[in-house]
């Protein structure tokens, strides 16, 4: 565990020292949610959530949608990065001693703080425009969906090149978090409840606008995460290999 | 001139040397088009839509497809070759040329993506001025692709300048889209007729690309703005090439953060 | 100190080897099919490392000497053959795998983590490293932040931290000051006389009476070079150019050079 910790704590140190990478990890959803809030025109919104409908206002709705999709976006671009920086000097760091799944699990815990801080800065945002019915729930949907898609972008960082990956995870995540999922849509197609954003955008919607959290859709989302980060962990323990 | 050809040449045989990401990006726009597409039609007919989901979606995905792609490419472009350009520019290599070629391959990508991408939008969506439309999606690569360059230059890091990149693209193909009910005039501060959508980089091009797809049309009240915005970009980027790279090829914004 | 116990001087080939690897075969290939070009690097290189020895690698460009040594160390994995490895082993890679945020004491901190050390023990051989490569006074600067030759010297203080029984150097000098290299050469003799055997790759292999021996990576294989190769001295030194050698494996030649040299 301490080498984990050590590891862990290093991986901070870095990103501590990178002023523009925190800057931004600020600034970019405060910017997206913010101006989107803004152009929201007055009016009514329904937003679908499992069947059902509630009324709402668009001032509220683009806000609460916008949120999970831009920490979703925030993390998935972080981990196609994060996992790449150091994969060479993580690789030394095997042949010194470190087991794979300490150098791997040391990352993941990386990428959970940044998840972390896009969810925190986003809701944040958010909440000078709407206040969820349920914070608390509606924080663990985004940061879910961050993780999800945090999870992802570790793996579109192993699979391509970063052109690729990067072009993958901005236009993966929009439609699948902001088209497929949206609330607004009224009649998405069965397949989308295949998709990574499904059932974390389910507790969030819920979270933000009904009375009560269903823990069902909160399961699957663990298990889809659980899934997503068994994959990249593997992918990322092949990749430790200095080329 | 022969400096900008063998320039160029050389940029795009780094470029078809990586098959991988080459195929991958000539296969992703596609895929986007299609996805947009099936995805908007999930929404209702809003009174604001120019045409049925579908289309509209898929417009929205043509135009975003190509633009962002032309936008990765310029900014890994810079990023990617800034040790050696700044060793050709020693050896000789006048830095504005540099900067040229890095635009023509970009360029030249760009419109490789937008006929792949413009082939299959074609063959799903009846246009009314194939030929016009696909000129639109070439000048929105170009804005897209200029921005690239710009962000590449001042943040010369890779994942800085996606991010940078990417939001930017995220609130362009929200704002600038036709899904979602956007006012023009919205509550941000105006300046005469001037409202938030006018400081979105693709919502003319948008504008535009509708107006050829859907009428066959040359909406001249969108071309001007759009010409405008490729001829401002394109005076930054050579500003910001020039003053970064000119001082000891540090990137001024990282100089200071790290 | 080295864990082996002090079991020879200069080089004992009577004991058994600390490293071992035999038929090591390596082909790097594209990662599409039938696109871009396979290159088999190393189609059967066989090395013995034994306890007090230095050995020094050499070949040509692209010959595989890297490729080679990441096998040994376990950074890759071979495509056929095997090695063994009956001690601890630390290695400096050609280029400087570190984490450039992290200032040098972390770094330390860090890899003496990854080593297992104790931080009493972490804090010692920092120490002692610092002093004899000559990085003290950078202890506290980012990795980033060193010159390319004090970046290597970190570099190759993180592969001897944990006074390991083998050391795999690769391209270990460059960027040295004339001092730092030779306080290197100081201290790989007195790692040496504790036992520790070394492989270096180095293109450079100009001072061979430092080596035990010397082996030519060629075609994919080792190959021992019995006698150096004797280089034709410029006009410019002094004045007389020596003859050259021809065979690397074959005996000596039958006369002695005209340089006079017994």
């Amino acid at each position: 565990m301490t080498r984990i910790g050590t590891a862990l704590r290093s991986g901070a140190t870095e990103l501590r020292r990178t002023p523009l990478l925190l800057a931004l990890l600020v600034v970019a959803p405060a910017y997206v949610i913010y101006v989107f809030t803004l152009a929201a025109p007055e009016g009514p919104a329904s937003v679908h959530v499992d069947g059902a409908v509630v009324q709402t206002t668009l001032p509220e709705a683009f806000p609460a949608f916008t949120t999970p999709m831009t920490a979703a976006l925030l993390a998935g671009i972080t981990g196609l990065f994060l996992m790449q920086t150091a994969a060479s000097a993580d690789a030394r760091l095997g042949v010194a001693g470190y087991r794979a799944h300490q150098v791997v699990l040391a990352r993941l815990g990386l990428l959970v703080g940044v998840a972390a801080v896009a969810t925190a800065v986003s809701v944040g945002v958010m909440l000078t425009a709407f206040t969820p019915e349920h914070l608390a729930w509606f924080v663990l949907g985004t940061g879910l969906t961050a993780l999800v898609y945090g999870m992802i972008g570790v793996l579109a960082g192993v699979a391509l090149d970063r052109l690729p990956g990067v072009y993958l995870v901005l236009f993966g995540s929009m439609i699948d978090l902001f088209i497929f999922q949206n609330p607004l849509a009224t009649d998405p197609p069965d397949a989308a409840t295949f998709l990574p954003g499904h059932y974390p955008l389910q507790v969030v919607v819920e979270a933000g606008f009904t009375d009560s959290v269903a823990l069902e859709p909160l399961g699957w989302t663990l298990a889809y995460l659980a899934v997503v980060t068994g994959l990249a962990t593997l992918a990322f323990v092949r990749k430790l290999r200095v080329s | 001139m022969s400096r900008l050809v063998t320039g160029t040449r050389l940029r795009l045989s780094e470029l078809v040397r990586q098959p991988l990401t080459l195929s991958l990006l000539l296969v992703l726009p596609p895929v986007v088009i299609e996805m947009y597409g099936v995805a908007v039609e999930s929404f209702p007919q809003l009174p604001t839509l120019s045409a049925d989901p579908a289309t509209v979606g898929r417009m929205t995905g043509a135009l975003f497809a190509v633009a962002f792609l032309a936008g990765l490419v310029g900014l890994f472009q810079v990023i990617s070759a800034r040790n050696g350009d700044e060793r050709a520019a020693i050896a000789g290599f006048p830095r504005w040329v540099m900067l040229l070629t890095r635009l023509v391959t970009m360029f030249v990508v760009a419109l490789v993506g937008a006929g792949v991408a413009f082939a299959v939008f074609n063959y799903r969506v009846a246009v009314a001025a194939p030929g016009l439309a696909f000129g639109v999606l070439v000048l929105a690569a170009l804005v897209y692709g200029l921005l690239g360059v710009i962000v590449g230059t001042l943040l010369p890091r890779e994942l800085e300048g996606s991010i940078v990149l990417v939001f930017l693209a995220d609130m362009d193909n929200a704002l600038s889209s036709g899904l979602f009910p956007i006012e023009a005039s919205a509550s941000l501060p105006v300046v005469g007729d001037v409202g938030v959508t006018d400081f979105v980089p693709l919502f003319h091009p948008h504008e535009l690309f509708t107006a050829a797809v859907l009428d066959g049309d040359l909406a001249v009240e969108h071309l001007v703005p759009t010409v405008f915005w490729v001829l401002a970009l394109l005076v930054v980027a050579f500003v910001a090439y020039d003053r970064v790279t000119g001082e000891q090829g540090t990137g001024f914004l990282t100089g200071v953060a790290s | 100190m080295p864990n082996i116990e002090d079991e020879s001087e200069n080089g004992d080939t009577s004991s058994s080897p600390v490293l071992r690897a035999s038929g090591l075969e390596k082909t790097y290939r594209s990662k599409i099919p039938f696109v871009g070009r396979s290159v088999a690097v190393l189609t059967g290189a066989d090395i013995e490392l034994r306890p007090g020895e230095i050995v020094g690698i050499v070949g040509a460009n692209g010959s595989g000497k890297s490729t080679l040594m990441k096998l040994l160390v376990g950074a890759l994995q071979p495509d056929a053959g095997s090695v063994s490895r009956d001690a601890t082993v630390g290695w400096c890679p050609q280029e400087t795998l570190l984490y450039d945020r992290l200032t040098v004491r972390e770094t330390f901190d860090l890899f003496g983590e990854a080593y297992g050390m104790t931080d009493q023990r972490v804090e010692r051989r920092r120490g002692e490293l610092a002093d004899q490569l000559d990085f003290e006074r950078f202890l506290d600067y980012r990795i980033d932040h060193l010159s390319g030759g004090n970046r290597q010297k970190v570099n190759l203080a993180i592969a001897l931290l944990h006074d390991p029984d083998v050391l795999l150097l690769d391209e270990p000098y460059t960027g040295f000051d004339w001092e730092t290299y030779l306080a290197f050469w100081t201290l790989t003799e007195s790692l040496v006389e504790g036992g520790t055997a070394i492989a270096i790759i180095s293109h450079l292999i100009s001072e061979r009476e430092r080596f035990d021996r010397i082996l030519e990576l060629k075609d994919g294989r080792l190959h021992e070079q019995a006698e150096p190769p004797q280089q034709a001295r410029s006009a410019a030194h002094d004045g007389e150019a020596l003859e050259s050698e021809a065979p690397e494996s074959e005996a000596v030649a039958s006369e002695p050079p005209t340089g006079g040299e017994a």
